[in-house]
């Protein structure tokens, strides 16, 4: 437990180091610091794994229950995501920017339910538990990075200063409208396996509970978005704001419905 | 019939069905316990107020992939959209290398960029539509419902009275499945390595062909035999397993009163009505076990205190409590329709698949004497150009720079 606590606060640390050196570079200009940042915060994944795996073992089941395993599994794979990207792609890393800070403020919340563990319901004795959770997951990583690619458009739309700092805005929009569609696909698996896994377990794929029924309003939300791009040629500030509304979108599920609703999802957040 | 598929097909009326599904479904999930549901209805999602806009999407999709069909037909064999960005050809760098570069494949005038891509948008309308009609095929064949059996009991499911809550489709069989299933063991609270304690039970199941089959259930997954599934279900109690004249054994299901007092209301051989009643010490779920347990009976006011073994006055009859044990609830589903939704599941994460990978298509044309490429992507045409553009700028001729941010493009996307 102490060896827990001590790897996952090391991660915390790292990210919120790692938060400080992206605002460092965006506010003094100072290249070193954005590669630095992305470091910190790739360094800080290794805690955090540590951290993970401690709990697994302890449990004895893989994040998926109460609001400390899934949040803190959330933001282990939002900044490995993000590091593999910006690895390969540097002008991807800007968005540092927002992901960090986003990914501090997840592990605080996390922190919150540190204590809490559960034994898993007999349900979770499926394949499909692996597809499903794990998309939901990536959704929620590539939910963020479309909003981080909207924000990061919007405020260079904004500032100048803060402009020449980032790619061309043709290059953020397409990295917003990239994220998009792969938070659209992510989330279609997961509404897909979760429906098969049902199928599976209760003999029925679709029961409108409130989780299965607001990731498919999210996934026609989505939908709504993708063909203001393409029937109605939408880009730009238009497209960004949308990618925001698209990611408030994805919260509403991910979060507030589970939180607020009974739904047989309640177990993925408890919390206090 | 043109003219009905353009209207159908138009992107406002698209974009206000699926608005107004998105708003639908969220209000439909925030109406329980406030005012909305009065509006609503107790079942939101079987209204016309939310078939109707299912019904016009179908349409609307339909008619959309109609129309489109020919245009993506078009830009799979080479053609270019009017909105493309036109690149025009210096001898360093060369256009060739240059669509190589950015994924454009191909030997001839036409390159494609992930040509099979370019049917992404297309196979999803294709995909939502199979899945619709897969939904509505599943419905009309659906067929399940739930049942409940004591330890050592049979039921036959087709027998009258022994499924309850069925809900068939419009062409579903008329009646159950023709199968007895037998309890052979349940454990209400068993634990499993890993997971919280939960139902399990042992069943024989005997077909009408007189197949017999034994399946081990939780509620992690069913068991199929002859095209039905079976499913260990929540509810749980205790049962009296009375014997009567004959042999014959009848179980009593108690319904759970409160966490330690169960009862049953019934009519006996005869006419007449009587009552059982189970108290236990502890709750009957307590994992330490309940405890001691006092039966009691009750018929024609006469209330008696009863135990395995003792002999009661049954209606016209004599009966003997032969045991108190667990009844276990099960449910039943024969879907035969699950394939067509299985296909338009398979269909739209195959299209959600090649949406997120880039397609275009590039023809190398002759303009003004001048070699030219013509250039559609179906996102980010304006960084192929500038890519270009700072090829040509990078490159060994300052001239052609100037030339090539010649652009025909008026917007992105087509």
């Amino acid at each position: 437990m102490v060896a827990q606590s001590v790897a996952f606060w090391s991660a915390v640390t790292a990210y919120a180091v790692a938060s400080v050196l992206f605002f460092a570079w965006l506010a003094f200009r100072r290249e070193w610091s954005q590669f630095a940042g992305l470091a910190v915060a790739a360094i800080g994944l290794i805690p955090h794994a540590v951290s993970l795996g401690l709990r697994w073992r302890e449990v004895g089941h893989g994040p998926f229950s109460t609001r400390y395993e899934v949040l803190s599994a959330d933001s282990f794979l939002v900044v490995m995501v993000f590091s593999i990207l910006a690895l390969a792609n540097r002008r991807l890393r800007p968005m540092g920017v927002v992901v960090l800070p986003a990914v501090f403020l997840l592990m605080g919340w996390a922190v919150s339910s540190f204590g809490l563990k559960y034994e898993v319901p007999i349900i979770f004795k499926s394949y499909w538990l692996w597809l499903h959770i794990g998309f939901a997951k990536l959704f929620f990583v590539f939910a963020l990075l479309t909003a981080a690619a909207g924000l990061a458009y919007l405020l260079g739309d904004r500032f100048d200063t803060i402009r020449a700092r980032l790619p061309a805005a043709e290059r953020l929009d397409l990295f917003g409208h990239q994220f998009l569609l792969v938070s659209f696909l992510c989330l279609g698996v997961m509404i897909i396996a979760g429906s098969l896994w049902a199928h599976q377990s209760w003999g029925r794929y679709w029961g409108w509970d409130p989780i299965e029924t607001s990731s498919l309003a999210v996934w026609l939300g989505y939908a709504v978005i993708l063909h203001f791009r393409v029937l109605h040629n939408w880009s730009g500030r238009r497209m960004a704001w949308l990618n925001l509304v698209a990611f408030a979108l994805a919260i509403f599920t991910v979060f507030v419905v589970v939180m607020v609703l009974p739904t047989i999802h309640n177990f993925y957040m408890v919390g206090p | 019939m043109n003219r009905l598929l353009r209207i159908l097909a138009a992107p406002r009326l698209t974009l206000w069905v699926l608005g107004y599904l998105v708003a639908y479904s969220i209000l439909a999930v925030w109406a329980p316990g406030t005012p909305l549901q009065q509006l609503l209805g107790p079942r939101p999602f079987s209204v016309a107020a939310f078939l109707a806009p299912v019904l016009l999407l179908f349409l609307s999709t339909l008619s959309c992939t109609w129309l489109r069909t020919g245009k993506i037909l078009s830009l799979s064999g080479g053609d270019i959209p009017v909105k493309h960005v036109q690149l025009r050809a210096t001898e360093r760098p060369s256009l060739e290398d240059f669509l190589h570069e950015h994924g454009f494949r191909g030997s001839g005038n036409v390159r494609w960029r992930n040509r099979h891509a370019l049917w992404a948008g297309w196979l999803l309308h294709l995909a939502l539509l199979v899945l619709m009609v897969g939904v509505v095929i599943e419905l009309a064949l659906h067929d399940g419902g739930a049942f409940e059996v004591a330890v050592g009991e049979s039921v036959l499911l087709s027998e009258p009275g022994i499924v309850f809550d069925r809900t068939p489709g419009s062409i579903a069989p008329s009646n159950p499945p023709d199968l007895r299933v037998h309890l052979v063991a349940f454990d209400a609270n068993q634990r499993q390595s890993g997971f919280a304690p939960d139902r399990r039970s042992r069943l024989q199941v005997k077909t009408r062909d007189g197949v017999v089959r034994e399946l081990v259930l939780d509620r992690a997954d069913g068991a199929t035999i002859e095209g039905t599934t079976l499913f260990q279900a929540t509810p749980t109690g205790v049962a009296l397993v009375l014997e009567l004249p004959g042999n014959d054994l009848r179980a009593i299901h108690l319904r759970s009163e409160n966490e330690n007092f169960a009862a049953a209301d019934l009519t006996v051989p005869g006419g007449g009505q009587a009552r059982f009643e189970v108290e236990a010490e502890r709750p009957f779920d307590d994992r330490r076990g309940s405890g001691s347990l006092t039966i009691r009976f009750e018929h024609d006011g006469d209330e008696s205190q009863v135990t395995p073994g003792s002999s009661i006055e049954f209606g016209s009859s004599r009966a003997t409590v032969a045991d108190l044990v667990r009844w276990s609830g099960f449910t039943y589903v024969r879907s035969p329709g699950m394939p067509a939704v299985f296909t338009g599941f398979t269909l739209v994460l195959a299209a959600c698949i090649l949406l997120v990978i880039p397609s275009g298509v590039a023809r190398l044309d002759t303009h003004d004497g001048s070699s030219i490429a013509r250039v559609w992507v179906n996102r980010g045409s304006a960084i192929v150009e500038s890519a270009w553009e700072r090829r040509v700028h990078d490159g060994a001729e300052p001239l052609a720079a100037a030339e090539a941010l010649s652009s025909a493009r008026n917007g992105e996307n087509d």
